[in-house]
């Protein structure tokens, strides 16, 4: 298992090797270079989100997010007089229909920038393309240890990879709660492996056992799964695929008669999740990436009221990561000395604190594309989420 | 991966494993009466149950009717397409043989994007149909659903039995498959049966696909791996037999679920594969020619 | 299986009865002008590929770059359905095969000369072991069989995630061979088109030798075949392995082409795609091929704009049905019964 993961390692590698052309060094910003999606009046911005299949409820409420926030914005006149023209087109959550849909995005729309994305197998999939374009790509929502490192240099992550997310959950659990053992089931690829790396990592030494079934998107039947886990005797079980995909595993499990306890992923703290899934899920300890809704944060009460006056209904999580995703895409923007994609790098890489109560504290850098590394945790206690740990980074 | 053995899990798997042979057997008796009296395959036959399971959905989650009913309609909606798949299409190309997968196999495109058009694209919780009713007996965990599923199959198979063999419709049915010529000449009307075979057939799938839906979820596309089973019991143990593809049905599935059991859920497609392969070797050859060429 | 009306297949009927010539040998003024007619009717293919990359935007040079490498394994399927009548349900897997093969070999850092005759030489036994289980079987049991492969296939590379990068999918590096890069939208398109063109002339030479009759024969009639000692068996093995052996070369263009290669373009779908494109575009005849892949390729992306993407396999069921019911020679046939329609309308209207 190690020599493969290090094969795909090396093949990541290699790919974005012979692409990378530039050395990695503090990008320059040329104002006169000709760079396409910017016209007098307008920017054109380009998303690729799952608006159907089992991931659509991140893609539709982030989308939804997002071009609130460029309608607030758009309003008020704009960036310097430009407009921002944004579209999000549906990748499904499938690799193959992204790596399709991202040529659409560069090559038929002609888009400035990518600003944002929802899924990470999805996400990965158009990497060499982009990376071949020249177009960066803005705090998309993919994370992975492939990203938010110089092998993809156009990539500007805001979201915590999940061998840190895990990590610091599982640390939690093992230290409050003394389980026996752990079960994860994961998206198979970057994302369960990640997970499953940062579970490991955060149990050596203490002889607790951490019990892997990958999974694929879309599962029509998850009693196998279910048996499996149960008799693995897992104390604990540790989840991270789409909510639609979660909450049919814990039906299958209920209906074999196991309950064990549970732990997941940020986006299970989802409005929607909550409705169709929380009598399953009571008690569940969940990662936290984004501020919780009802926060005390004066930034985060002046997101929710100007949402809620946008849109007239209270945000929910993954309209808060859409929103904070085009926030973070407008300031780079503003900061922009000229809407050219080289001068929009530079403008990235000099973000450094920046605050949108949503997030962490973001910093990015010459060499730095990982902008935040805290997470937080919250546990699932009737129909609404509790803090039980503010944000906090690997020590 | 080899879990480890505990034989209350074993005992909970075979159950579990029957029930789904069970709600095969269900399904598949459409398959088999539709052959026998029209000598064609509907390649869209699992959707036409997944209309009745997702159509309820809609009914009794949307539109906020009370479940019976919405099942009820469901049910309906299932025996009508079917009805209409015979009396629009395969009448049309009943004397080319060979047409009706293609065709029917369009039918499924149609009937699974007209599904995620109107109810959309996510796997939905269905009805639990019992499945939240359950005991630990001997510490083995029994599911309620899983002994409606078995009461289920004994039911219809022994009702289609029954029919087939022993009434006067079931003895017109078999000769107007046999010779459509000398059947019209007594009186038993070829095409009218013939729909209403295939309207039974839609019944039975419809029951078929909602108790699928109560175990799984339900969504435009999750009755293909199971219609497939179906189609494979259906083949090993010979379209124009009886017993033998129904004890294939529970065969199929107490198979899987063994093999899920202790290699993993990653166990279930090469086993099955091998299975094919391994049941095609074995069968003479004068079971699986289902051209008679020479009648032609 | 008698998908089509065989009968009236103008193919065929070229090949038992060819234009122009009495019971005697071809003199050389006719032959000259057999010679003529061909190249007038090659001529306007040819010169539509040359000018297309002169007209054409990057995106939509991709866009026919991927009509041509889908046209090279629609003319496989053709091969083994359209002609020989054995429905296969695994014939994007034959098609993914290919392209995990360009990917791995890639990353294994293999030459790209010595990767093309391994991607052959695996197609063709792949081929011949999907063959041999169907052989004796017709119908719902060879499509369920072939259907099992496929699934195979897949799980196959869901499972195998350390080398074929599972679920999520595999990059693929271009191809650099000198000055030519398998990303560079022109080098794409003129690679993709020649090996169409060249796929292409094979199915049309092969078509009208003894092999293209001894499959017609087997989809009509096996027993007939038989009796005129027509050996059942190597035909379809030979048809199934060119089947394979052109997807699998398609797909080694793919991966390269698109870079990228994920389990979900090779399923069940994907092969029933294939189907359909050969069901609509006319099976048995080339140009029914070349339709088909157009619909393949161009149709999702009428879809995207409409922002309904999932559509797509909407519109496919619609096209089946119809077909079948009303069109059974699909647009070919469609077409010519039109360019009759027009030639004989004035006609008529004297004769009224």
């Amino acid at each position: 298992m190690r020599a493969s993961s290090i094969l795909k390692h090396v093949l990541i590698l290699a790919v974005l090797g012979i692409i990378l052309a530039g050395p990695t060094r503090a990008t320059e910003c040329k104002p006169d270079e000709k760079s396409p999606g910017v016209t007098g009046t307008e920017i054109k911005l380009g998303a690729l989100m799952p608006m159907s299949g089992s991931a659509a409820t991140g893609g539709i409420f982030g989308s939804a997010g997002a071009k609130a926030y460029y309608d607030i914005v758009n309003d008020a006149g704009g960036i310097q007089g430009h407009k921002i023209n944004f579209t999000v087109l549906d990748d499904q959550y499938q690799p193959a229909v992204a790596q399709q849909q991202i040529r659409t995005l560069l090559q038929r729309d002609e888009v400035f920038a990518i600003a944002g994305g929802e899924g990470t197998p999805n996400f990965l999939a158009v990497v060499p393309f982009l990376e071949r374009s020249g177009a960066p790509a803005i705090a998309p929502y993919a994370p992975s240890s492939e990203l938010g490192n110089m092998k993809a240099p156009h990539v500007f992550m805001t979201a915590v990879n999940y061998i840190t997310e895990f990590q610091i959950m599982t640390d939690y659990i093992v230290k409050t709660y003394k389980p026996k053992s752990l079960g994860l089931v994961g998206v198979q690829g970057n994302v369960g492996d990640d997970s499953k790396a940062g579970m490991e990592a955060a149990v050596k030494g203490t002889g607790v056992t951490v019990n892997y079934i990958p999974e694929v998107p879309g599962t029509p039947d998850f009693t196998p799964i279910a048996t499996q886990l149960r008799d693995a005797n897992a104390d604990w079980v540790f989840l991270i695929l789409t909510n639609a995909d979660t909450g049919h595993l814990l039906e299958a499990m209920k209906r074999i008669g196991y309950t064990p306890k549970t732990a997941g992923w940020a986006g299970l703290d989802d409005d929607d999740y909550i409705k169709s899934f929380g009598a399953l899920s009571q008690g569940m300890i969940i990662a936290e990436e984004t501020a919780k809704i009802d926060s005390k944060d004066p930034r985060v009460q002046k997101f929710v009221s100007d949402f809620k006056a946008k849109t007239g209904h209270i945000p929910g999580k993954f309209e808060e990561l859409g929103w904070v995703e085009a926030q973070i895409a407008v300031k780079a923007l503003q900061d922009s000395k000229a809407f050219t994609r080289s001068c929009l790098m530079a403008s990235l890489e000099s973000i450094k604190d920046f605050k949108t109560g949503i997030l962490p504290p973001i910093t990015f850098g010459p060499t730095q594309r990982q902008g935040v590394n805290a997470v937080g945790l919250v546990q699932l206690q009737g129909d609404h989420t509790v803090e039980v740990v503010p944000f906090r980074s690997l020590q | 991966m080899l879990s480890s053995f505990h034989f209350a899990t074993l005992a909970q798997v075979a159950i579990s494993g029957l029930a789904l042979g069970s709600l095969y057997a269900v399904a598949l008796l459409g398959v088999l009466i539709v052959y026998q009296v029209s000598k064609n395959i509907n390649f869209a036959y699992g959707q036409i149950g997944m209309v009745a399971a997702f159509g309820s959905y809609f009914l009794y989650s949307t539109a906020h009717l009370p479940t019976s009913l919405a099942m009820g309609f469901g049910i309906l909606a299932a025996v009508a397409l079917s009805a209409l798949t015979d009396f629009l299409i395969i009448r049309r190309i009943s004397h080319r043989p060979g047409l009706d997968f293609v065709v029917t196999l369009g039918e499924l495109l149609l009937l699974t994007s007209l599904a995620e058009l109107l109810l959309g694209t996510s796997a939905q919780s269905y009805l639990p149909l019992l499945s939240d009713l359950s005991w630990t007996v001997g510490g083995v965990f029994i599911n309620a659903n899983d002994l409606l599923a078995v009461a289920l199959g004994i039911v219809c198979v022994a009702a289609c039995a029954f029919v087939l063999t022993r009434t006067t419709l079931g003895i017109s049915l078999r000769a107007a498959a046999e010779d459509p010529a000398v059947a019209q000449s007594v009186g038993i009307s070829g095409p009218a049966l013939r729909t209403a075979t295939w309207a039974v057939a839609g019944l039975l799938v419809g029951v078929a696909g909602m108790m699928f839906a109560s175990r799984l979820s339900v969504s435009s596309f999750y009755m293909t791996p199971l219609v497939i089973n179906v189609f494979i019991a259906g083949m090993i143990g010979g379209l124009e037999r009886f017993w033998p593809p129904i004890g294939a049905a529970f065969f199929i599935a107490l198979y899987q679920a063994i093999i899920s059991y202790l290699l993993g859920e990653a166990g279930g497609v090469p086993a099955l594969f091998l299975l094919v392969i391994g049941a095609l070797s074995v069968i003479p050859k004068r079971f699986l020619d289902e051209r008679r060429e020479a009648r032609a | 299986m008698n998908a089509v009306k065989h009968a009236r297949d103008p193919e065929f009927q070229e090949m038992a009865a060819p234009e122009g010539l009495s019971g005697s040998e071809a003199s050389e003024p006719d032959r000259a002008g057999s010679i003529v007619r061909r190249a007038w009717r090659v001529l306007p293919p040819v010169l539509l590929a040359a000018t297309l990359p002169l007209i054409l935007s990057d995106y939509n040079l991709y866009l026919a770059t991927q009509v041509a490498i889908y046209a090279i394994a629609t003319l496989g399927l053709d091969i083994v359905f359209g002609r020989a009548g054995q429905l296969s349900l695994s014939h994007a897997s034959f098609f993914g095969l290919g392209a995990y093969g360009a990917a791995l070999m890639a990353a294994w850092g293999w030459v790209w000369w010595a990767q093309i005759p391994l991607v052959i030489g695996v197609a063709m036994v792949a081929g011949a072991i999907v063959a041999f289980p169907t052989l004796r079987l017709s119908g719902l049991r060879l499509a369920l069989v072939t259907l099992l492969f496929g699934e195979l296939f897949i799980w196959a590379i869901d499972h195998a995630g350390g080398a074929t990068g599972g679920s999520q999918g595999l990059a693929v590096p271009p191809l650099q061979v000198g000055w030519f890069s398998s990303v560079a939208p022109i080098d794409a398109y003129a690679l993709c088109v020649l090996v169409a063109a060249a796929a292409t002339l094979l199915a049309v030479q092969m078509s009208r030798a003894q092999f293209g009759r001894r499959m017609l024969a087997v989809r009509d009639s096996e027993l007939a075949a038989t009796s005129v000692g027509i050996h059942i068996v190597r035909t379809k093995i030979q048809a199934f392995i060119l089947a394979a052996v052109f997807a699998g070369i398609a797909g080694w263009l793919y991966a390269y082409v698109a870079g990228f290669v994920s389990p979900q373009t090779f399923d069940l779908f994907g092969s029933v795609n294939f189907l359909v494109a050969v069901i609509l575009g006319g099976a048995g005849r080339v140009a029914g091929s070349w339709l088909g892949a157009v619909y393949i390729v161009l149709m999702p992306e009428v879809f995207t704009a409409i922002g309904y993407t999932n559509l797509f396999p909407l519109l496919g069921g619609v096209v089946l049905i119809l077909v079948t019911l009303l069109l059974p020679g699909g647009l070919v046939e469609g077409l010519s019964r039109l360019r009759r329609l027009l030639s004989l309308g004035p006609r008529h209207a004297l004769h009224a």
